[in-house]
């Protein structure tokens, strides 16, 4: 309608007393309409704005602005210590610390923090092994439980294993504490052995890559078993007709056709995994063999104020996930379905 | 979506503003000598203190009580208290405090040093009330001295006191008595020509040095029925055992420089005795949920090797034994004492509290005043910091022991240890205490460091047979973990410096 009374340009007006929409309509050009905004459409703007910005806020206050001064301190000598003396404003105390990329250096090559923070690297890269073992059990279980044939009363086995997911991370941690102690552990009594699984450097890394790989069962099957029922059944009576057994239509048809699901597993479970401190905490209470990243952090920058130090390996501890998970989206042609 | 951007940068730069103002900012507070802060009391008819504190919530329940008995005897100061249960909590979020600390706190001996030599905290030494300092023991609030010109922890001419001590906490060697006495009998009973004296064991006058207590330790321990999961000591204490060898873990120079001090003969000895503790199977494994302190409680264990007052107030309602108090073992080394570790906190002023005066009337009052230390002992929560107060203590003046003989676990006979301690020399001159290492430097990332470094890895792990049944050389542990150890105190002398140049 708007359209019809805008195009009744009167024919007679030289063009030189077109108006701007005149002449564009002459040149076929859609006609520009202008903005004209009523007050209640403003105002309604502004609450919305209002409304989202709370959220916004908080982004900036406890996420944006913290990662801009974790940056910032990561390049000055910035510790508990000394921000307190020297007098002058925080600013100029702050400028009077900066000490370029010392931080990042010293985190390598100063024998007060190298030997503790390369521990910290070995014990996350070989805590990571958690991540596939946990996958693979997951599926396992998901597969077996999906199957009304095989088990019965699966709902409530799927509950079971779920249980932990949504479990306090201290009070499981605390238990498998139990679970693996060196003098009354269950683990060792059931098995007759007398393996030092709390003391041991090596040890406590396969007593906490087998409880990673079992908390993170529940997950994995919930995620591998929606996962499983959105295969279509065409695909496994095409098989069948094939003589395809049951292993090979798990290998040949489950598993490829839910890799973006494992894919997913694999991302978060990584990310997650060189995250985790509580391990290292409360389950090995904090023996060096099993620190990681974040316990390394935790322990020098909340422990001790050294926020320079921390800092610096937050940093390097970011870029690192940053890295894995970019190399994992370049390679996931070569082994995740999409159709 | 430009303008979009450009207020929310608007708005992050306004946020990022605000928040380094915020940092800079000292609210009600005032600069740090500004002399009018110790005449509040003179100028304001009414002032309103600030005091956090930290520990166990029974402990907030009586820090409730002594700050409303402080209220309802000061008309014009009123005590607010925060509280925090947890100690890690506590510290950090005093740390995230800046300068904008409360008007008085809590302090652990551990970061004593920083708030002192960073300004932090008010110099209370030409304030205390006269009489004060008298009646405390020396070695509760030498500690909280601080020199400037030496950067050095500890009484001198010219250091300022900045701290009053809240309590301490020496640390003995506790004794099963009832276990002892059960496992001496039975391993008289196997070997009458040569049997074991009870009495000698438990004779607080005269501590047992390294080599008699191993030659015990391994006697008990054929005694103790096998598979009980019995042991002969938990937890030995390591800083006890390295000052009572007269070791030490660094020394100090004129300018408050520290030197690693972990590669000298006694020190080794020292680190050696521990080992042969785990060798000879007298301690148990570290790796065992039931901490030192279970394991003691729980009858599992004849001797606790680190054992502090304020524990010991759990155990009159759930010990099912007798059992005493012993000073910790003597070393080897020529001039060694049986030397506990003292632990303590001290109550601090912050440097910018407007109301300084009214903060240490109430410092005092929680330090020094008689009803508030009866107070504190006789729930079994320290020892009394005031001499006057000693005897009473070991006597049992207060009726300590009638309050705790309705209690399942007596009062130990031989608390007059922990007074020992603290006290300087027992009656004999064997009997002493220290500060734990981490009173007289800037922080204890060293030592804990350190203690990481004698429990993992291949050079570092002396506490478990390795492999091939052979154990870590404690020397070359040591040696191997010299330059970090070293490297530590650097950096904390280069800190040092900046704060006090």
């Amino acid at each position: 309608m708007e359209h019809e009374r805008m195009s009744a340009v009167p024919e007679e007006l030289p063009p030189e007393e077109l108006s701007p929409e005149g002449e564009a309509l002459l040149h076929g050009e859609p006609p520009r309409v202008p903005k004209q905004k009523s007050k209640l459409k403003q105002r309604e703007h502004l609450t919305a704005l209002a409304f989202i910005s709370v959220k916004y806020v908080g982004l900036i206050v406890f996420t944006v602005l913290p990662v801009f001064f974790a940056l910032l301190y990561s390049l000055t000598n910035y510790n508990g210590i000394i921000v307190s003396a020297g007098g002058g404003s925080f600013l100029d105390r702050f400028t009077s610390l900066w000490n370029n990329f010392k931080n990042y250096t010293d985190l390598f090559g100063s024998v007060m923090y190298s030997d503790a923070f390369r521990q910290a690297i070995l014990n996350n890269v070989i805590f990571l092994l958690g991540v596939p073992l946990g996958i693979v059990g997951g599926l396992v279980i998901a597969v077996v439980l999906s199957r009304d044939d095989i088990i019965r009363g699966s709902r409530v086995f799927r509950l079971l294993i779920y249980v932990p997911v949504v479990s306090s991370a201290v009070a499981m941690n605390i238990i498998w504490r139990y679970i693996f102690d060196n003098e009354y552990g269950i683990v060792n009594m059931m098995f007759g052995l007398n393996i030092p699984w709390l003391t041991d450097a090596a040890w406590i890394k396969v007593a906490i890559i087998l409880k990673e790989a079992w908390g993170s069962l529940g997950k994995t099957m919930v995620l591998c078993l929606a996962a499983l029922t959105n295969v279509g059944k065409d695909y496994y009576e095409a098989a069948e007709l094939d003589g395809a057994g049951e292993i090979t239509k798990f290998l040949k048809i489950s598993v490829p056709l839910i890799t973006p699901t494992l894919f997913y597993l694999l991302i978060t479970g990584m990310i997650g995994n060189l995250q985790s401190y509580v391990d290292s905490d409360v389950f090995a209470n904090g023996l060096p063999g099993a620190q990681t990243i974040v316990y390394f952090i935790w322990s020098f920058g909340i422990r001790r104020s050294y926020y320079g130090i921390a800092s610096a390996a937050s940093v390097i501890l970011t870029i690192a996930i940053l890295i894995i998970t970019e190399i994992q989206f370049r390679v996931q042609d070569k082994w995740v379905y999409s159709e | 979506m430009k303008k979009a951007l450009r207020t929310a940068t608007l708005a992050m730069a306004a946020l990022s503003v605000l928040l380094v103002a915020g940092c800079g900012g000292n609210g009600n507070h005032v600069t740090a000598d500004d002399p009018t802060a110790w005449e509040s009391l003179q100028n304001n008819d009414f002032v309103t203190i600030e005091f956090h504190g930290r520990d166990v919530d029974t402990e907030k329940a009586n820090y409730e009580q002594f700050v409303n008995e402080f209220n309802n005897t000061h008309d014009n100061i009123l005590v607010s208290l925060q509280w925090t249960s947890d100690t890690a909590a506590y510290n950090t979020a005093l740390d995230g405090m800046g300068d904008d600390l409360p008007d008085v706190f809590m302090l652990s001996q551990g970061m004593f040093m920083r708030y002192a030599a960073s300004g932090k905290i008010a110099d209370i030494g030409g304030h205390v009330s006269e009489g004060v300092l008298e009646d405390l023991y020396s070695s509760a609030y030498d500690i909280y001295y601080f020199d400037r010109t030496t950067r050095k922890i500890g009484y001198s001419e010219n250091a300022s006191l900045y701290g009053l001590p809240k309590d301490m906490g020496p640390q003995q060697m506790a004794v099963n008595t009832t276990l002892l006495r059960e496992t001496v009998n039975a391993y008289n009973a196997q070997h009458a020509d040569a049997p074991l004296s009870y009495d000698d064991i438990v004779d607080p006058t005269s501590p047992m040095t390294f080599d008699e207590f191993l030659d015990v330790g391994k006697k008990l321990k054929s005694a103790l029925v096998e598979g009980s999961n019995k042991v002969v000591i938990c937890d030995v204490n390591q800083q006890s055992t390295v000052y009572s060898n007269n070791a030490s873990y660094f020394t100090v120079d004129a300018n408050g420089k520290w030197t690693s001090n972990i590669t000298s003969d006694n020190f080794v000895e020292a680190i050696e005795f521990i080992q042969e503790l785990y060798k000879e199977g007298l301690t148990p494994s570290a790796g065992s949920t039931t901490n030192a302190e279970q394991k003691f409680t729980s009858g599992q264990s004849i001797f606790f090797g680190d054992v502090a007052p304020h524990m010991t107030k759990d155990w009159w309602n759930t010990v099912s034994f007798e059992w005493d108090l012993l000073p910790v073992l003597q070393g080897r080394a020529e001039g060694a004492v049986s030397t506990a570790y003292v632990g303590g906190m001290c109550y601090a002023i912050a440097a910018n509290c407007p109301y300084k005066d009214a903060a240490l009337e109430f410092v005092e009052y929680l330090t020094s005043d008689p009803t508030s230390q009866r107070s504190q002992y006789g729930r079994g929560q320290c020892i009394p910091n005031l001499k006057s107060l000693a005897d009473e203590f070991s006597t049992d003046g207060l009726g300590l022991i009638a309050e705790q003989s309705k209690k399942t676990s007596p009062c130990p006979a031989n608390r007059g240890v922990w007074i020992d301690a603290v006290n300087g020399t027992s009656a004999t001159d064997v009997v002493s205490g220290k500060y734990g290492a981490e009173s007289y430097t800037l922080e204890d990332m060293w030592l804990t460091q350190f203690k990481n470094w004698l429990s993992t890895g291949e050079t570092g792990d002396i506490y478990q047979k390795k492999g091939d049944g052979s154990w870590v050389d404690v020397r070359t542990s040591l040696t191997a973990f010299q330059p970090t150890m070293q490297a530590y105190f650097d950096d904390q002398y280069s800190n040092l410096v900046y704060v006090c140049p």
